[in-house]
Formats: C-alpha cells, structure tokens, sequence
C-alpha cells in the first residue's frame, strides 16, 4: 500500500488541484426540540468542498459535526439554509429522489460499520448495487474485487461475526467504495479501532478515494486524524470556527 | 431492487429467525387447514346430495306439463288454456337460447300378446333424432329407435310383466318374465284394451331393443319415434267411439334439454314467459346448493377464525422483526434503498410466511382428508352422506383457493408492519448502539 501512495504522488497532485465544487453548504441551520427546549445543533454554517477533496470535520462530542454531515448526506432534515451536492439541492429532495441520489453518488462508512451480521462480506458488500439493480454476476464479481483491494481476499465468504473490528471496518469502506460514489461520507471511521488499525484503515479510505479522484467527508473528534486531510473544518458549538486547507500529508 | 433479490434477501431474512418464523407458519398452517378441511366436508356434502339428485334424472332436463283445460283461479270453473302445447309451441321452444333439443312425449296404451301370455304397455313417443340429450339408460340389448325404422319399441327393463289369465296365481305373474322380449314371437294391438273388443286387429310388435335397469325417471317406459306414436295414438282415437276429437293433436308433456346446468333457471323463465310451467331437478340442485352452502359458510366460519388468530401471529411476528431490523433498514436507506423496496420486501416475508403456512396447511387437509375418507366413512352417515361417497373432497380450485387466501393474509398482516418500517429513519443507522 506505502509503495502504491509513492508511485500515485504525482496523480494526486494533478487531482487534488480540482477547484471545481462539488458540494456546496449555505447558511446551515439545524434546530433540535428536546421536550419545550430548542437546542441550537448548527448556527449558520456555510463553505465548499471541491471535488477530490479529502476534508475532515473536526469538533469535540456535540459540537455539531455529525448533524452537519447527516445533513449534507440528506439523512436529516436542515432547518433552514441549503446544501447541494453536484449542483443539486438535497436540502430539497424526497425520500425517493434522496434514495436514488445516495445510489448514484454517495457512499458511507459508518462508526459502527453496520454490516447486516447475517451476510458474508461479500453480500454486505453488493448491497448497494442490489438498490442499484445491477445483475448479480456483476455484482459479486465487482464486490470480490473491492474486497480483495482493501486486503480481505480470505475473509469474502465470512460473516462480520467471524472478523475483528478492523476487518468489518474494511468491509464497510468496500461497500461505500463499491459501486464508484463521488462522495464518500465517514463519519468516525476509526472512532470503534485501535490506533494501528485506524491508520491501515485511514490509509485505505485514502488510496481509494486517490485512485478514482473521489470526495471524501469524515467527521472526527481526533485532531491527528486531520493529518490525512487537505481540508478541514473546525466547527465549535454549531458554529464554524476555521476552515484550513492545503497539502496535509 | 429486482424480484430475484427480494426473493433471496426475503428468505435469508426468515432463516436467520428460523424459529420464529416455522412457529408462525405452523399457526398459518392450523388456519389454512381448519378452513381447508371445514370446506371440503361442506363439498362433499353437496357432492354427495348432486350425485344423488343426478341418478334420479339429468339436472339439465325441464319438464312442461300441459293439460288442455286448467281452473280458472277466481271462479273455479274450468277454462281452456290460452297456450297449447302443440308442435308450432315446441318449434317456439326450440328457439330458446340455450336450448338443446325438444322433444314431446306422448303416451299410447297398448296390449300386447304372445301365445298363451298377454300384457298391457304404455309406449312413449320420442323424438328419435334428439332422444340422446334426454337421459335414456343404456340400450342393453338390441338397439335405439330411429325414424328408418319408426314401428320398432325401444322397452325399458322389467316394464311390461306377461301374465297367463288362466293361471291360477291370482294375478297371473311369474316372478320370471315368462316372455323374452328380443326372442320371442309378440303381437301387439291398440285396438282393444281390458278385452272391450272382440276381434282386435293384432300385428307383429318389432322389438328395437332393450335398455338397461336404472333409477331414473326416464328409465321406466318404452319408446318409439314419436311420429309413429302420433299415428297409433290417432288410430286409437277413431277406434274409441266416444271420442270425438280429431282436431290438432295436443302434447301434456314436452321435455327440454338446456346445454348447461347454469342456463337451466334462464330457460326455465323464458318458458314461463311462453305460458308454460316448467320443472326441473335444477330445481331441487337450488334447494341442496343453498343448504351446503349455509353449512359450508359455517364451517368455513370455523376455520376462518383460526385464520384470523394465524394472521395476528404473522403480524406479531413481523413487527417483533422491524425492532430488531431498526438499525438495518436506517443502513439499508442510506445505502440508497428507496421506500417501495423496503415496503416490497416486507410484505414479501409477510407473504412468504402465508404461502409456506397455506403450503404446509394443505399437505396436513390432504392428509386428514384421505384418513378421514378411508378410516371414518360412519362419520360420513352421520352427517347424511351416501355410503360409497367420500366424506372429505378437497377440489382443486380449493386448494389454490387456500394458499392464495393464506398468501393475502400473509400480506393483508404485513401490511402494517411493512409501512412501519418504511416510516424509519435513515437517522437510525447513524446511532452508535444496536
């Protein structure tokens, strides 16, 4: 994988100068009501993230950062403002429409890598494309491939029991990576791992998204994890607090 | 999604709560074979009543019977009826939709002899060319009348009982037919009968053949082509001096063949319509349809209430799944499956726990049932079946029937819990426990 990142330095270099947004946040307010209280998640967050960004959002436990990236996902509902996603407003979309886009677009990894503990990792791995309707031969073929990419070559037939943390966490990037998202959202990735693993795992999610020039939200609480980064987004009390950017290695 | 993967995703779904979902198909099943079973008793019941009615005569035959003078309601004085059955009415008839062929039958009293033995007859006249439709027995020996050869009988079994007047046997009969009927030299005359003519003018009776015994009602007579009939009758009536009609010749009885039982009410009505009262075995089929259907709707009642018990089980059992799937179906829609997909695949388990229940419902009925017909046919008296007839009858429509029904109400139960699951939030998938 070390020998890989080298030889790819210079397409990364060459992709990650796009400046073209591809998702754009404005004016992002998320208000929550606990019994008669509001609490205010998100106070007016705005920013672009261009395409082949890797861009980190930091924040400490309830700052907001998960809602921000739920939101921009579509998995919750803003309060007010908009977020677009390749020019479109998800902010807008039904559940079909949001259905259908996640199919096309976006791809997830999870903290708890929410594999369905019943399938082997191949199976967890094709249901994306299952949604997506494309035939099962291809399917499985193309899951193989993402399995074995992320170092899982012995483990495609067994079941998120038979594997350790870090494994099921490979998994997980599989199925987000799996059927080509532009966006791949991650939302504590490494929040379940030891550091080590969290490393191969960070390093995964990289080369990956490298290889196909793809956007890359992850949200954390770990400031070191920004190292992986060309992007990042601190975000305080719902507010933003700094956005930096440029080659973090 | 496509069906394939409903299918494959729907099944590993329940095998994964093997127990669970063998026990809700097992409550499926008492349902499905409670309703089956209720049924099939009910059938045949009917089946039993239907075959009965059938061996006394077709149930697509009607009856008109006609007398040339009817009472008058008011008055009570006799009047001439309006309408008479005569061969322009039975061309009428024939035009009837759903009519098969028409026949008259009239009757013509006979004697018939044969050396030192006599015997009187009745001879029946029928159209020859349509005599197929109207449920005659089986011709035995000899053959069926037709017109090439119009003065040839047709005789019913055991109808005409030879006796020797100077037996000493009060009544003059053997208990064997003295008179073999294909064999034997016979004259027959329609001159005379109870002896009120000297000399009658006898001829050769020609013997077509004779059919077999049987119940029916058509069974016990003798025929002839019914244009034959009509001359002997006509000769009858000039030798009968008191008789004075010799104007159109009028039927009292004329048998309609309909083309199915289901047409038989329509052109028992249309004949109303043309001033005839008509009968039929429909008539009686109305009668037993209505009583097996009560008890049928009964029993089928009976088991229609386990049924519903099963489905509550399915529902139970469905909902107990979208708690334990909260989290999976938040990660199946943010993986990007859309709300119909989730829904689909719901009912689908739904259905599937109806169509293996209905399934396993039906293999335990055909068993019951073929226990039941071979082991308990005392039962079946009880309950005023024929002997010889089964006490249980699963038909085929009943069977898909039952796993059709068992398959709605698979899916009628998961109806509601597949629109709770639809109503769970992406957000789920996003939480850290579970």
């Amino acid at each position: 994988m070390k020998q890989e990142n080298n030889k790819n330095t210079t397409i990364e270099n060459v992709s990650n100068t796009d400046n073209t947004p591809i998702i754009e946040v404005i004016d992002a307010r998320k208000i929550y009501k606990v019994g008669n209280e509001k609490v205010l998640a998100l106070d007016g967050v705005s920013f672009t993230i261009n395409k082949g960004d890797f861009c980190c959002l930091l924040g400490s436990s309830g700052s907001g950062k998960s809602t921000l990236l739920n939101i921009m996902a579509g998995i919750e509902k803003i309060t007010s403002g908009q977020v677009f996603i390749k020019g479109q407003e998800v902010t807008k979309m039904g559940e079909n429409k949001l259905a259908k886009f996640r199919q096309k677009y976006l791809g997830f990894v999870f903290q708890a890598y929410n594999l369905v503990n019943s399938l082997t990792a191949q199976e967890n791995v094709e249901m994306p494309m299952i949604f997506k309707e494309i035939p099962s031969k291809k399917r499985a073929a193309k899951a193989r491939e993402m399995l074995i990419k992320v170092g899982l070559k012995e483990r495609i037939k067994h079941k998120p029991s038979q594997m350790s943390g870090g494994q099921q966490q490979r998994v997980g990037i599989a199925r987000a990576f799996v059927a080509d998202p532009e966006v791949v959202f991650a939302d504590e990735p490494t929040g379940n791992l030891d550091s080590k693993t969290s490393e191969e795992i960070m390093d995964i999610i990289k080369q990956m998204a490298k290889d196909k020039n793809q956007t890359i939200v992850m949200v954390t609480h770990d400031p070191t994890m920004t190292r992986y980064a060309n992007k990042v987004i601190e975000i305080h009390d719902g507010k933003l607090i700094s956005i930096k950017e440029g080659e973090i290695h | 999604m496509k069906l394939i993967d409903f299918t494959t995703m729907g099944f590993k779904n329940l095998w994964r709560r093997k127990l669970r979902t063998v026990l809700t198909m097992v409550g499926v099943a008492i349902g499905a074979f409670s309703i089956v079973i209720m049924l099939s008793l009910g059938i045949a019941l009917r089946d039993s009543y239907t075959k009965q009615l059938e061996e006394w005569g077709s149930l697509t035959l009607v009856r008109i019977e006609s007398y040339s003078f009817e009472y008058d309601e008011e008055t009570g004085r006799g009047i001439e009826k309006k309408n008479k059955l005569d061969d322009t009415m039975i061309t009428k008839l024939k035009n009837i939709n759903h009519v098969r062929a028409v026949t008259p039958l009239l009757q013509v009293e006979c004697y018939l002899k044969s050396g030192k033995y006599q015997a009187y007859a009745s001879i029946t006249g029928i159209d020859p060319d349509v005599a197929q439709y109207f449920d005659l027995p089986k011709v035995e020996q000899g053959e069926m009348i037709s017109n090439d050869n119009p003065t040839a009988v047709l005789f019913g079994k055991n109808t005409v009982n030879f006796y020797n007047p100077r037996s000493n046997n009060i009544f003059g009969y053997t208990n064997e037919n003295p008179v073999d009927l294909m064999e034997d030299n016979i004259k027959i005359t329609f001159d005379e009968i109870y002896g009120e003519k000297a000399n009658p003018k006898y001829s050769k009776l020609i013997v077509s053949g004779v059919m077999e015994e049987s119940n029916s009602e058509m069974g016990y007579a003798n025929y002839a082509p019914i244009e034959q009939v009509k001359k002997w009758y006509k000769e009858k009536q000039k030798n009968n001096k008191d008789s004075k009609k010799s104007q159109e010749l009028t039927y009292s009885t004329v048998l309609v063949s309909v083309d199915d039982t289901a047409h038989v009410v329509e052109v028992q009505d249309q004949i109303k319509a043309l001033g005839f009262n008509s009968y039929s075995r429909a008539d009686e089929l109305d009668n037993v349809t209505e009583i097996s259907n009560t008890i049928q709707l009964v029993l089928g009642g009976i088991g229609a209430v386990s049924l519903l018990v099963s489905a509550i089980g399915i529902a139970n059992t469905m909902i107990m799944s979208i708690y334990e799937r909260t989290k999976e179906i938040g990660v199946m829609k943010v993986l990007g499956c859309v709300v119909t997909d989730i829904r689909k695949l719901f009912l689908f388990e739904a259905g599937i726990i109806g169509f293996l229940g209905g399934l396993l419902g039906l293999a335990i009925s055909y068993g019951i049932s073929f226990i039941l017909n071979k082991y308990a046919p005392e039962i079946g008296g009880q309950l005023g079946i024929s002997s010889g007839s089964n006490i249980s009858v699963i038909p085929a429509w009943l069977c898909f029937a039952a796993l059709g029904f068992s398959v709605v109400v698979g899916m009628i139960s998961g109806l509601y819990p597949a629109i709770k699951a639809t109503k769970i939030k992406a957000i789920e998938a996003m939480k850290s426990n579970g």
